[in-house]
Order: C-alpha cells, then sequence, then structure tokens
C-alpha cells in the first residue's frame, strides 16, 4: 500500500514535468520577448517539482504530518475496483459526449449519453427513461430559449 | 461635489414602475443564469442587449447591472451545493461552503452566503455612491507595473490555499501560471505551446478550465456516493438553518467590512475582476481567524469573506465603467456597450451631463442588495435540499448542464474536451492532495501577470515595478501578506 500510495504520487509531478517539456520544446523557436515569462516559470516549476520528487522518494525520513500530506485523499480516492471501473467509464462517456457531439447533434447526444450514463450510476429502468427524456427535452428548451448555437443531428435536431 | 437635488431626481427616476419591473426581472434572469454552472451573465446580457434597446437608457443599464448583482449572488447556490461556480467570482465560494453542504448544513451555508452578499453588495453600493465621483480617476492611476503589483498580490493568496503542503502549492501555482500562457503571445503573437490547434490561440478560455477543475472533477468523486451530503436531512427541510445562517453571517461584523471594501477596492480596478477580490478576502479572512485550523473544512468565516467581497466587487467594477468608459470585465462591457448604444457615453464627463441616470444606476444598486436577501433568500429553501437528490440522477444531469456551460462561453466544441481534460486533471490534483484553487488562480492571473510585466519593464525597465506611491503600497501589501502568517506562526509558538 505504502508503495502504490508512493509510486502514485509520482503522477502529478511526472505531468507537471511533461507539461513543462512541452513548454519549453515549442517555444524554442520564438523570440526572446515571448520567451521572457514562460522560461523563468518553467525553471521555478522544474525546481519546485524536483523538491516533492525528493520529498517523495526520501518520504520514510519525513515528519508524520508531511509524510500524512503526501498521501492520497481517502475520501477522494476510489476504494475497490468497482468504483475505478464506473469512474472510468463515466469518463469514456464523457469523451464520447464530445466525439458525438458534433455528428449526432445537441439533443441526440443528450439522450444517448443520459440513456448511458444513468444506469452506469446506478438507476433503474424507469428512472433512465423517463430521466432521459424529460432531462433531454429540459436542456433543448433551454438552448432554444437562451439561443444558443448548438450543432442539429441528422434527424433535424 | 454631490448634487442632491439629482439624487432625489435619480431616485425618482427609479422608483417608477417600468424601471421597478425591469429591475426585479433583470434580478431575476441574473439569479437563474448565475445558478446555472457555467452558463456566462454576460452571454445573456449580451443577447438582451437588443431588447433593451426599446427601453429607456436609465431603465436598459439598471436592467443589466442588476442581471450582474444577480449571478454574482446566485453563482454560490452550485458552489455551495456541489462545488461548480456558477460564475468565475464564485470559485472561492466553494472552498468552505461546499465542506459545509457536504456536512449536513447546506441552509446554513446559503444564509450565510445570502447573508454576506447583501452586506456585501450594500457596502458596495454605498461606496460607489459615495466614491465614483472621486474614485474614477484614482482608477487612472493604475499603470501596468500597478496592475502587476495587484496580480502578484492575488497570488500570495496561494500560501493562504496550500496549507497542507506549501510546496504542493508553490508547484501547481507555477505550473497553473505555465498552462496560462498558452496561445497567442501578447507582444509578438507567437503562439506558444499550441501545437497547432488553432482553439488555444486565444488562451485557454476561462469558463470550460473552471468547470473542468471544479466541476467534473468533484462530479467523478461523487459517483462514489449515494447524495451529496450523508447528514442534515431534517435540519434542512425548513427556513429555520436559512434564517440561522443569515443571522449569523450579521456576526461576522470585522470579517464583513474588512472583505467588503478590499473587494470593492479591487472591483474599482479595471481588470482585477471578483474572482481575485473574493479569493484575497479569503486570504484575508483566514490570516486573521483565531481558527486557521478548521479553514477548508466548513469555516462559515471563508464563506462570508467570499461572498460579500465577490458581491462588492461587482459594485465597484461600475464606477471605472460609469466614469471613465472602461470596463473591467466581460459583463460591465455589455453595459457599457448598452450605454454607448443609448447615447450615453460614459467617461470623466458622465457625473455632469447625465447625472440623473448616474445616481439612478448607482441607487438601483441598493434594490438589487435587498432583492438578494428577500428573493435570494425565498429559492434558497427549494435549492438546499439538491444536496439530497441521489447522485444516481443527479451526476449524470449535472454533468450535461456542464458540457452546455463549457460550449456555451465559446460555442465551440472544442472547450468540452477541454473541460473533460481539465476534469481528469482536477480529479488527480485532489487525489494527491493538490491545491486545485491555487492552480485556478494562477490560470486567471497569469496572463495579468505577464502582459504587466512585458508593458512595465518595456516603459521604464524593472525599476518601473518600484516606482509611484500606489505601487509602494503594494509591495507593502504583499510583504504583509507573506510575512504575517510566518510571525503570526512564531508568536502563537511562543505564547505555547
Amino acid at each position: 500500500m505504502f508503495l502504490r500510495s508512493k509510486w502514485g504520487e509520482l503522477i502529478v509531478p511526472a505531468i507537471v514535468l511533461l507539461g513543462c517539456l512541452l513548454f519549453w520544446f515549442h517555444i524554442q523557436e520564438a523570440r526572446s520577448v515571448t520567451r521572457r515569462i514562460p522560461e523563468p516559470v518553467i525553471v521555478l516549476t522544474v525546481l519546485t517539482t524536483l523538491i516533492i520528487l525528493m520529498r517523495t522518494v526520501f518520504q520514510k525520513s519525513a515528519g508524520k504530518d508531511e509524510a500524512d500530506a503526501a498521501l492520497p485523499d481517502q475520501e477522494a480516492a476510489p476504494t475497490t475496483k468497482r468504483e475505478i471501473l464506473i469512474r472510468v467509464a463515466f469518463l469514456i462517456l464523457c469523451v464520447g459526449y464530445y466525439f458525438s457531439f458534433g455528428s449526432l447533434g445537441f439533443s441526440l447526444t443528450n439522450l444517448l449519453f443520459l440513456l448511458l450514463a444513468y444506469p452506469l450510476v446506478g438507476l433503474g429502468p424507469i428512472g433512465t427513461a423517463v430521466g432521459a427524456v424529460v432531462s433531454s427535452l429540459t436542456f433543448h428548451f433551454l438552448a432554444w430559449v437562451m439561443n444558443f448555437n448548438v450543432p442539429v443531428g441528422p434527424l433535424g435536431f | 461635489m454631490y448634487d442632491t437635488e439629482a439624487m432625489f431626481a435619480g431616485i425618482t427616476a427609479l422608483f417608477q414602475f417600468q424601471t421597478l419591473l425591469f429591475l426585479v426581472l433583470g434580478f431575476l434572469i441574473g439569479f437563474i443564469v448565475g445558478a446555472i454552472p457555467g452558463f456566462n451573465d454576460a452571454n445573456v446580457m449580451a443577447i438582451l442587449l437588443p431588447f433593451t434597446l426599446v427601453l429607456d437608457p436609465t431603465v436598459a443599464v439598471i436592467m443589466m447591472a442588476t442581471i450582474y448583482t444577480g449571478a454574482q449572488a446566485a453563482g454560490s447556490i452550485p458552489a455551495i451545493l456541489m462545488n461548480i461556480p456558477g460564475t468565475p467570482g464564485n470559485a472561492a465560494s466553494t472552498l468552505e461552503g461546499y465542506p459545509m453542504a457536504r456536512a449536513g448544513k447546506a441552509g446554513y451555508a446559503l444564509g450565510l452566503s445570502f447573508g454576506a452578499s447583501t452586506f456585501g453588495a450594500l457596502i458596495g453600493a454605498f461606496l460607489a455612491l459615495v466614491l465614483a465621483p472621486v474614485l474614477g480617476m484614482f482608477a487612472l492611476k493604475f499603470g501596468p507595473s500597478e496592475m502587476f503589483m495587484v496580480a502578484v498580490l492575488g497570488l500570495t493568496v496561494v500560501s493562504t490555499l496550500a496549507s497542507e503542503s506549501y510546496e504542493k502549492g508553490m508547484m501547481i501555482a507555477l505550473f497553473g501560471i505555465l498552462v496560462s500562457l498558452i496561445g497567442a503571445d501578447s507582444m509578438s503573437g507567437f503562439p506558444r505551446a499550441t501545437y497547432g490547434i488553432p482553439e488555444l490561440y486565444d488562451g485557454l478560455p476561462m469558463i470550460p478550465v473552471l468547470l473542468g477543475l471544479f466541476g467534473l472533477s468533484e462530479l467523478l468523486f461523487l459517483l462514489g456516493r449515494a447524495t451529496i451530503a450523508d447528514q442534515g436531512r431534517r435540519s434542512s427541510d425548513g427556513w429555520s438553518e436559512i434564517f440561522r445562517g443569515l443571522k449569523n453571517s450579521a456576526g461576522h461584523q470585522i470579517n464583513l467590512w474588512r472583505s467588503s471594501i478590499l473587494g470593492f477596492f479591487v472591483g474599482v480596478v479595471p481588470g482585477a475582476g471578483a474572482t481575485i477580490g473574493s479569493f484575497l478576502a479569503y486570504g484575508q479572512a483566514r490570516q486573521w481567524s483565531k481558527d486557521r485550523e478548521s479553514f477548508g473544512k466548513g469555516n462559515p468565516e471563508g464563506l462570508v469573506a467570499t461572498d460579500s467581497a465577490n458581491n462588492a466587487t461587482a459594485n465597484g467594477a461600475l464606477v471605472p465603467m460609469l466614469t471613465l468608459g472602461l470596463p473591467g470585465s466581460a459583463s460591465t462591457l455589455v453595459m457599457l456597450a448598452a450605454l454607448v448604444l443609448h447615447g450615453l457615453r460614459p467617461g470623466p464627463e458622465f457625473f455632469t451631463t447625465f447625472i440623473v441616470d448616474a445616481y439612478s444606476i448607482l441607487f438601483s444598486t441598493f434594490l438589487a442588495a435587498g432583492l438578494i436577501a428577500t428573493l435570494g433568500v425565498l429559492l434558497a429553501r427549494p435549492a438546499q435540499h439538491i444536496v439530497f437528490v441521489p447522485n444516481a440522477f443527479l451526476v449524470p444531469t449535472v454533468t450535461v448542464l456542464v458540457f452546455i456551460g463549457a460550449y456555451a462561453w465559446r460555442f465551440m466544441a472544442f472547450d468540452i474536451m477541454l473541460m473533460i481534460v481539465f476534469g481528469l486533471f482536477g480529479a488527480i490534483l485532489k487525489v494527491y492532495r493538490y491545491p486545485v484553487p491555487a492552480f485556478m488562480l494562477a490560470i486567471i492571473l497569469g496572463p495579468l501577470l505577464e502582459s504587466n510585466f512585458l508593458r512595465a519593464t518595456r516603459i521604464g525597465g524593472a525599476n518601473n515595478l518600484f516606482d509611484g506611491p500606489i505601487n509602494k503600497v503594494l509591495v507593502a501589501m504583499i510583504v504583509l501578506s507573506l510575512v504575517a502568517p510566518l510571525a503570526t506562526a512564531l508568536f502563537r509558538r511562543c505564547k505555547k
């Protein structure tokens, strides 16, 4: 468990370092004025990230409070494999929403998303059907009232 | 300096049936828009702009101003109940409001929020009325170097937000600044870190990022719970908790005055905005609190500070808009457009040429404050039940609402994906105890820091940053903000 949380703790620094690297790589051909602020920010970010990495590696020698702060938030973190799978599936549905938004249109995408998401999260079949239809109609009405420029699907809505 | 005759004429014009009708209507529209996460009051105001052309100019601007006030106050409802700020200015309200709602004190938190919002709006209205004729010229003294210092002052709040680990707060705030620099450089136009994605050329859109970091990330966590709040169902059935919160908000006198005045003056600075105002007020509330350890866990002082500050900021933002024609936000920009379209040109002459209209607009902010305490509280009762709606229904429904909010900002499907990416990142940050608000604050302040730093140093070199009395005062405030917590901690340790 200790090792798992310790490896998990490296995720954020890894993302940050990757972000810094991508940013730095992209501005190499830019004029100096463009790099004037990003470069020092990158240096400082990398330095603080390295400090955190060092702390994570030598976590055992740190004080109890600091070690506690480094551990994942038990309330926020999913505890069972099923919970993790539901969250991953929900995220996949969200990405699916983005991809179908342009082709299926606003209202149909909402309906499809809700028809899949409600049962995934634990709503019964009747609740799913009623909830998805009523919510989709409400969102359709909202977009119409607000005069939103939403994509129209193959069925004309 | 104050024309009492014009004041009375302004009040008389305000108490016309048509004016009052559109004032209430504007407030209701703003309130509904503010309560829906991601829906932007500026967009709604822009949509309504052509319709206001048939109205009297003052009525049109009063309606716009009350939409703005209503949205600021109602933005706290989703912030408190679902951890999703209704407007960027309500981001800080999530810090204490949401933990209170999760602990079954949703009604109490809403009561506190509306009490503080009313107070903040009243103080903002009073200060705007008294100081507007003179304060406009003061706002003109804020050049790039002063604005840079204001942004740095805003960043000092990171030390407050990162209470668990200062290094983590620093790291994520620095990364936030870097992320905020994505997009075309203001000086050379070079598209930084866009990797050929045209939607990123204008930089990161704030609303989708905000909805992702606060909204989607929290919705992902709610999947593991039956309802938002596990307890307090019985106490949230009636008015008692809301009125208790409303009453108790008045008990935070010093906090209310400090936060409202701070919020107002931040609002007066064009471009600073309610987000900086509320975060600064939060930082101050924590620094002066006797119970600092409970901040982040549902401390009422923090909620009172943020909500009074952001409502005072809204009224403060009217001052440069009316007296200088300088809009500090998208909302005041639409208000400015409404004034210009009606032939009322804001500027230094506004308080002489259109003095009656000016006073009508300023007095209308008092009525709007009163509406927060009445209509706001009335609507808080049904709203508090959201925390007991089963997440199996709530999470997918609100997720679609969050998608719409992200899309509606620029009407770009790309923003939905951007929101999902930031939602995932926000979730990871929360799991590993990184302060998400610090990251968001840095994203908001980053462009302000960079553009003003470059402008200031181009004009007079690095020394320019410390020249002038305003800069010196701001530097002193920055040093004080950084040193005060250390000094207080040292003092407490010595006392022990």
